[in-house]
């Protein structure tokens, strides 16, 4: 084992699930513990077993664009909140799939 | 270019009337059977050149509606009954056409021409939308004469295979009116294909999808225009709010009602900038449409008074027209281009170039004249003007021609 | 579309609303690297400022870009267009397959096999094996499930084993559902999925009477064939060869097809494969990597390989086939040809392995020799292995009774990619599919885990490779791509068009 990535997250700015999702997209990449501390979340990375000469930077900014991008991605499944439900009831009517 | 009207002398006519001009050899052997539907003899205009007459002048006392002699009369000529003769222009009222006459008018109407691509059931003058680039300017009037003279225009019409348009203004605001004409023409004239053209926007209301479904005429297609793959555009062209929407929703519904659909696109300044995406949408959104027609635009009604916000010169959107075909014709959605004459194209779109005018309204101008292209060219409509004129008309030599043929191919 | 009662409104003074999107970086030097999708398969090109001003309401109205979001269904807005119509229909016209019941049946008439081939998808019987071929009352009843589908197109596919070593037990299903469809009137496609090495007169000619399609396999040139292929006489290419040109003879040149099966000895070739599929006059190859089934997983030591080691393959393959494609001939790729028409077309290609919910069992049912139903030719290959999980029923079940099964419920649970983790949130799921299946054999879990899966790496890596060639490729390469998604010549494809 060699270094670890350690974020301390504000829960304002990103979700437990944006962080376990980030955890799950980089699973190739880093092993991700994920704590949760009053109103931060924490992350602590280790390079997965076949990344060890992963340079530490490159999994720090790995790590950040992911969780940013899922941050975004729950803004945008926000917005669009039942939108995706209401479409696909109403576009399956009447081939026997309930979703 | 024939005109569909010309002034004759007539004499004895006491009530308007819509009259099927018949030969005497056609009288003899067919009878009313030469038209299409239900019809008496004095529906019939017996075609009778002055030679006929003064041969065989007790041909007049046949049991018809009138006589028509396409000539002056040689000498004067009157038996009290109806007579129409000294025809302005000869040409327009041939054997077999239906026309229209009224009492205290010298004006003769062709309300129907024999063995024509271009007949017309014109249905109506009010519309509920107004495009900027509207050929035939809406009236607010109620019209409704129409339907009744279209159903009978159908029971005199010859009962061949050509094409039939049915048009307005706007026909589905005479909905009923509309759908007994349509079932008129499938019982009376069930070889004819009939295209309508229709905004499409009152195919909002569900209601029509049972009831073409019930008509179930089996050539009967729909001609629908969509300016943009967005409301804010093709509601400008409309000019109404809302429209749209509406015609999208037509559009569903007509396709739920299993109806052929062609979607019309009129090329100006407006509709040019954002024509391929326009396709995109169209393949994306409605890839039901069997068809679809980029239409030069024709300058005349609304047109000529919006030329600042319309005109576009055609070579300035070959490169769009161009990627808007390919994109069609490669994912398999037929695609034409309409009112565009061959030199205004680059050789490469003239597979999708069609000869679209109706030939009343076909014109070609002084430079077609020594064109190698003119028997194959869409040429003009005739309320074409210099200012409507692309910088890039030209006679196309044989050896540019042959460039146009080939790929035509 | 009918029942749905929302109205879209507005609930703050943004002039649009979003509509449900995903995105994905495509890591290429493109500046308009990320691509957006929506769920009925919309998609666009965007850089980062884009994307976030897409999101945070900041994009200008009235701009061309504006226009695309609106037409493409990633915005609305709510006082002026209800696009809810338009994605009903696109959502409906992809996954249209849900309205049909099974339209591939499969019957393994025998597990008889005269090669020997070490990565073989199923296990064999030998030559002169008994007990494995499918008894009469089985067929009989195969017939019938067949029949209880309601999809008005159905392909029948015979295979092994080798079928035309059980070619009486072929005729005997071919013969009752002719008949029976005189009644049914299903629009009805024989296929037969052979090495073409046992063709007689006699069967070509009930092949020409019931238009049936032959499948071979044709791994490339002699060498290559012969050692993937091995038989005691070490002819399987030439026997082959000489299979196809048959067929070709009595039925016409279309009514054989090939499929090849690449071994890690295949993935340095895959010119001379292609040349070889040129040279045999064929109009469409399909270069899949290998199924971790059947007897592949036991050698995978010796014949397996990483799927990335496939995805550089896959790469040069079609960097080939393109060249080769612009010189005129044609010949198109088919599992890319599928793809683009997910991507292309606002219809869904409907492939198997390509559907969201899963096509095992909904889209294809598997009869095989010993009367059982399995939900796809992969999970009756895992039984063959020892796993014996996934079998819906016997034959003698109705249809009815076998898609109810514990077994489909456990697929279809784990069969709808957009609910997936990973998938939920990836922009290729409007194009991919989901493979409870092939996860349950690789991961031992009909869900997985996406970053170690083979299925999502190889729909991934090639889903990502063509969509950075519809956007930067050149016209040339367009024309091809165009040429395979509607089988056009190249030359008929005279220019790309608009790139959508």
């Amino acid at each position: 084992m060699t270094w670890p990535v350690i974020l301390k997250l504000d829960s304002a700015a990103y979700s437990l699930s944006a962080v376990q999702r980030t955890a799950y997209a980089l699973a190739d990449t880093v092993a991700i513990q994920i704590g949760i501390e009053a109103d931060q979340i924490s992350l602590t990375a280790f390079p997965a077993k076949t990344k060890v000469m992963l340079p530490q930077e490159q999994a720090h900014s790995l790590i950040l664009q992911h969780l940013n991008d899922f941050a975004l991605r729950d803004h945008i499944n926000r917005e669009t909140a039942g939108l995706r439900e209401v479409l696909a009831r109403a576009a399956l009517a009447g081939c026997g799939v309930s979703r | 270019m024939l005109r569909k009207d010309t002034h004759f002398e007539i004499q004895y006519l006491n009530e308007p009337k819509l009259l099927k001009v018949i030969t005497l050899d056609e009288f003899i052997e067919q009878g009313v059977a030469v038209c299409a539907g239900a019809t008496q003899f004095n529906d019939l205009l017996l075609w009778l050149p002055s030679e006929d007459l003064e041969r065989n002048p007790h041909l007049v006392s046949l049991p018809v509606g009138g006589f028509l002699t396409p000539e002056s009369l040689t000498s004067p000529f009157d038996n009290g009954r109806l007579h129409l003769h000294s025809p302005k222009n000869p040409d327009v009222v041939q054997p077999g056409d239906v026309i229209a006459i009224t009492p205290g008018n010298t004006l003769v109407r062709v309300l129907y021409r024999r063995g024509s691509d271009s007949n017309l059931l014109f249905m109506t003058d009010r519309c509920n939308s107004l495009c900027l680039m509207c050929s035939q300017p809406p009236k607010d009037i109620d019209d409704r004469w129409h339907i009744e003279e279209n159903l009978r225009l159908i029971d005199l019409m010859d009962a061949g295979e050509e094409n039939l348009g049915i048009s307005g203004g706007e026909p589905t605001l005479y909905r009923d009116g509309l759908l007994e004409i349509l079932a008129k023409c499938k019982t009376v004239l069930p070889q004819k294909s009939v295209h309508v053209l229709s905004n499409g926007r009152l195919f909002k209301d569900p209601s029509w999808i049972a009831a073409l479904a019930a008509l179930g005429h089996p050539q009967l297609s729909w001609g629908i225009p969509l300016y943009a793959d967005n409301a804010v555009d093709h509601d400008h062209v409309v000019q109404a709010p809302g429209a749209f929407s509406e015609t999208v929703q037509g559009l569903y519904n007509l396709a739920r009602a299993n109806q052929i659909i062609e979607i019309r696109v009129v090329l100006s300044r407006l509709t040019t900038p954002r024509l391929p995406e326009l396709a995109h949408y169209v393949f994306r959104n409605l890839p039901f449409v069997r068809h679809v027609a980029l239409m030069g635009i024709e300058s005349t009604g609304l047109a000529r008074k919006h030329y600042e916000e319309l005109w576009i010169d055609p070579l300035d959107y070959q490169e769009a027209l161009s990627q808007t075909a390919y994109f069609l014709f490669n994912r398999g959605m037929p695609v034409s281009i309409y009112n565009l004459p061959l030199c205004l194209i680059p050789p490469h779109l003239s597979r999708f170039a069609r000869q679209s005018i109706s030939d009343w309204k076909n014109l070609f101008i002084d430079t077609c004249q020594q064109c190698a292209a003119v028997k194959h060219c869409s040429g003009f409509f005739k309320s074409h003007t210099d200012r409507w004129q692309s910088r890039g008309v030209r006679q196309l030599s044989t050896e540019a021609f042959s460039a146009y043929a080939r790929s035509a191919q | 579309m009918r029942g749905f009662a929302v109205t879209l409104i507005a609930t703050d003074a943004n002039s649009y609303r979003l509509l449900p999107f995903r995105f994905m970086r495509l890591n290429t030097a493109n500046d308009c690297d990320i691509l957006l999708t929506s769920d009925t398969g919309e998609y666009l090109y965007v850089n980062d400022a884009q994307l976030r001003a897409l999101s945070y309401f900041d994009i200008e109205a009235g701009t061309s870009f504006y226009k695309d979001l609106l037409a493409r269904h990633f915005i609305y807005e709510p006082t002026r267009h209800d696009p809810f119509p338009e994605m009903a229909a696109q959502y409906r016209s992809r996954k249209d397959f849900l309205f049909q019941g099974p339209a591939l049946h499969l019957f393994v008439v025998t597990l008889r096999c005269n090669h020997t081939c070490q990565y073989c998808q199923v296990s064999r019987a030998p030559l002169g094996g008994s007990g494995h071929d499918l008894s009469e009352a089985d067929a009989l009843a195969a017939v019938d499930r067949l029949f209880e589908s309601n999809a008005p197109a159905l392909t029948v596919e015979f295979q092994g084993g080798e079928p035309l070593l059980a070619f009486e037990r072929v005729r005997q299903i071919v013969e009752w559902v002719a008949a029976r469809n005189l009644v049914e009137q299903r629009d009805i496609q024989f296929v037969i999925t052979t090495t073409l090495h046992h063709l007689t007169d006699e069967i070509l000619d009930f092949a020409k009477q019931h238009s049936i399609q032959f499948s071979t396999s044709l791994d490339g040139p002699a060498p290559l064939h012969n050692a993937n292929r091995p038989t005691p006489s070490r002819d399987s290419y030439e026997r082959t060869v000489e299979g196809i040109k048959r067929v070709r003879e009595h039925l016409g040149h279309d009514a054989v097809s090939a499929l090849t099966t690449l071994t890690s000895r295949s993935l340095e070739q895959p010119e001379a494969i292609i040349d070889e599929y040129v040279k045999q006059g064929f109009s469409s190859i399909s270069l899949r990597p290998l199924s971790p089934y059947g007897f592949a997983s036991k050698s995978a030591h010796r014949l397996d390989y990483p799927i990335e080691q496939y995805l550089t393959f896959y790469t040069k393959a079609l960097t080939y086939l393109l060249k080769i494609n612009q010189q005129g001939t044609y010949l198109s790729e088919s599992y890319t040809s599928l793809l683009l028409k997910n991507i292309l077309t606002p219809f869904s290609s409907g492939y198997v392995d390509l559907r969201s919910p899963a096509g095992a069992g909904t889209a294809a049912l598997v009869y095989n020799y010993d009367g059982y139903v399995y939900p796809s030719d992969e999970a009756r290959m895992l039984l063959e292995m020892g796993e014996d999980g996934l079998r819906l029923g016997t034959v003698q079940h109705p249809l009815s009774e076998l898609l109810a099964s514990p077994v489909m419920e456990t697929l279809l649970a784990s069969g709808v990619a957009e609910a997936l983790p990973g998938c939920s949130d990836c922009a290729l799921v409007p194009y991919c599919g989901a493979d409870p299946v092939e996860h349950y054999a690789r991961q031992g879990d009909p869900i997985g885990h996406r970053l170690f899966s083979s299925f999502c790496k190889k729909n991934m890596g090639l889903l990502k490779h063509l969509f950075a060639l519809l956007r930067d490729g050149d016209d040339n390469v367009q024309r091809v791509l165009l040429s395979w998604l509607n089988r056009r010549s190249y030359s008929d494809v005279r220019f790309p068009g608009y790139r959508g």
